[in-house]
């Protein structure tokens, strides 16, 4: 399966696929022996419509449930289970993912929104209800930082356009300090000097230590901010590489790229 | 003058009774409020928990002779139990489940009241239940006073919640279950937990009712209550706290205090066509406003109020 640069291994928390399969029907979706996640700093994911990408990225985090394999979590010398934990485990752990369809609490404004994500749970018992200050206090500094960084139309609102939803969610994971962020498409539906922007942000982030794992139809996102790419066909990794070795595969090229795009 | 007073308190046992029931549905408006305005749990069951408590009560009271506090304590704890036991089942049911699984609970209370007789005593009633004090003419003017006492609690805990993570926690859970999980969200345990709680609540009130009723009959447990409370809380607003006052006073308060004590209307009718009347209303009320008016007279949370309001919390 694996061929040019694969993973190396290093100092940073990884998640590891053995055996991993769904079905839906007679169709298989996903069908992966091995795969190590998360080994570089930036893992790009990439392949055609229906290769599995979202699915394996929700396998991993539980959102869906696999047939067969595990997902393990090795960071350092420990090594947790995931397949076996509710995602909202997974996520306290430190794997977080943001969503390919745009998410949102329709209760919600921006601001609750991006406390909610920094909450601990001490803070959200019952019988806490005068705790609001206390985390506003404790992250709302931070919370702005963030809310700089953009341009939402009504910041102390509610986020209006699909653009506004998308950043709100890849803030909401980031607040979240993962070890490994899956994002899956967080720059669709986004302006380029957004796009860029976002991409800026995640650099910041991957340089303090986090990993990313990228699915993006953008391929610019992906040959710019992957250090490594895995390339997904019919439910399966079938190649891995760094992104100039992907982008010039023959096999990229026949099943996903197209001759003139190399 | 004391025409004008004779005509609003000449029977003020009759309007003392009407405020209870008011009171009474405001309290169990604001739980319901919790569970199914900021939550997003439809509990069609309301009678079954408040029941549960009612009956913990009396028969705590009437088969075993203990005292007030310790009945109290038991008719929360059956509606707490009963809430923790519902909730962990409807937990991951769709929004249809729940409403059948809840209305499947109240009926199974009352199933069992209505038949355990050796317990209950069944249609036959449990009584006497009495208040646990007496201080003479005015002790049912008392019993008013802390049972407005504890609604007034029980809107102020609904409004804090609302000001609080705890209740940013119960909207996340009810608008976007996967989204809150994927924030670390641990769903199933708050939905069981504000179940749990608010079912207590639930249970208390039933058991403060027993002094009022004095005989408790399974007819108490009707669906009735359920419809009552929800149409209250709907025609009111189901996500603000106030809701469940609001709309009380025009149901609650106009059925059975204003027509029912200052509309002239014959005895007969007055005790045989207006209580099925008055449901009928209340059903087609509830359709009314769902088709019409969703969120009901105040309507939705002010969210962004309250963020603006933040530096004030």
């Amino acid at each position: 399966m694996s061929e040019g640069n694969g993973n190396t291994p290093g100092g940073r928390a990884t998640i590891r696929i053995s055996g991993l399969t769904k079905s839906f029907g007679d169709q298989t979706v996903v069908n992966i022996d091995e795969l190590v996640l998360g080994a570089k700093p930036v893992e790009g994911l990439i392949g055609p419509n229906g290769a599995g990408k979202t699915t394996l990225m929700r396998l991993i985090m539980r959102s869906t449930k696999a047939d067969t394999g595990t997902v393990t979590l090795e960071d350092g010398s420990s090594e947790v289970v995931l397949s076996k934990l509710p995602p909202h485990r997974i996520a306290s752990l430190g794997v977080v993912k943001t969503n390919q369809v745009t998410q949102d609490f329709a209760g919600l404004t921006i601001w609750d929104s991006l406390l909610l994500a920094v909450a601990q749970r001490h803070d959200e018992r019952p019988h806490r209800i005068y705790r609001e200050r206390h985390v506003r206090e404790s992250h709302g500094e931070e919370i702005q930082s963030y809310l700089d960084l953009f341009e939402f139309s009504e910041p102390e609102g509610f986020a209006h356009s699909t653009g506004e939803k998308k950043l709100l969610d890849v803030i909401r994971c980031l607040l979240l300090k993962p070890k490994i962020l899956l994002l899956d498409e967080p720059t669709a539906g986004l302006p380029d000097d957004v796009t860029e922007q976002v991409i800026a942000m995640l650099r910041t982030k991957v340089a303090e230590g986090m990993s990313v794992v990228i699915v993006e139809h953008d391929l610019d996102v992906i040959w710019g901010f992957s250090d490594v790419v895995h390339f997904m066909a019919e439910g399966d990794v079938i190649l891995e590489g760094d992104p100039a070795y992907i982008r010039a595969h023959s096999t990229v090229v026949e099943k996903y790229l197209g001759s003139g795009h190399v | 003058m004391s025409a004008v007073w004779d005509y609003l308190f000449g029977s003020p046992a009759f309007l003392i009774f009407g405020t209870y029931t008011l009171m009474m549905i405001v309290g169990l408006g604001i739980l319901l409020h919790l569970q199914l305005g900021v939550t997003g749990i439809g509990n069609f069951g309301v009678a079954g928990f408040w029941g549960a408590g009612l009956y913990a009560f009396g028969i705590m009271q009437v088969t075993y002779d203990v005292g007030f506090w310790l009945a109290l304590l038991v008719a929360t704890a059956a509606g707490g139990v009963l809430g923790l036991i519902t909730g962990w089942v409807i937990a991951d049911l769709d929004d249809d489940g729940v409403l059948a699984a809840t209305l499947a609970v109240a009926t199974i209370v009352y199933l069992a009241i209505d038949s355990e007789k050796d317990i209950t005593g069944g249609r036959v009633g449990l009584g006497t239940i009495d208040f646990p004090f007496d201080v003479g003419k005015r002790t049912d003017l008392v019993w008013l006073a802390i049972l407005f006492g504890v609604v007034v609690v029980l809107l102020w805990y609904a409004r804090r919640v609302h000001r609080s993570p705890y209740g940013r926690l119960l909207i996340a859970t009810g608008t976007n279950e996967p989204l809150a999980r994927s924030l670390r969200k641990p769903v199933k345990r708050t939905k069981v937990g504000v179940m749990a709680l608010t079912s207590a609540g639930m249970g208390a009130l039933g058991g403060l009712y027993g002094p009022i009723v004095h005989f408790l009959f399974p007819t108490q447990l009707t669906v009735a209550i359920t419809v009552s409370v929800i149409t209250a809380l709907v025609l009111g607003g189901q996500q603000r706290p106030l809701g469940a006052f609001v709309g009380a006073l025009l149901t609650v308060g106009l059925f059975d205090i204003v027509i029912k004590l200052y509309v002239p209307l014959p005895k007969d009718l007055l005790e045989h066509a207006f209580p099925v009347t008055k449901q009928i209303i209340f059903g087609a009320l509830l359709i009314f406003v769902l088709l019409f008016r969703p969120l009901g007279i105040l309507g939705r949370m002010r969210r962004e109020q309250h963020v603006k309001g933040l530096s004030r919390v």
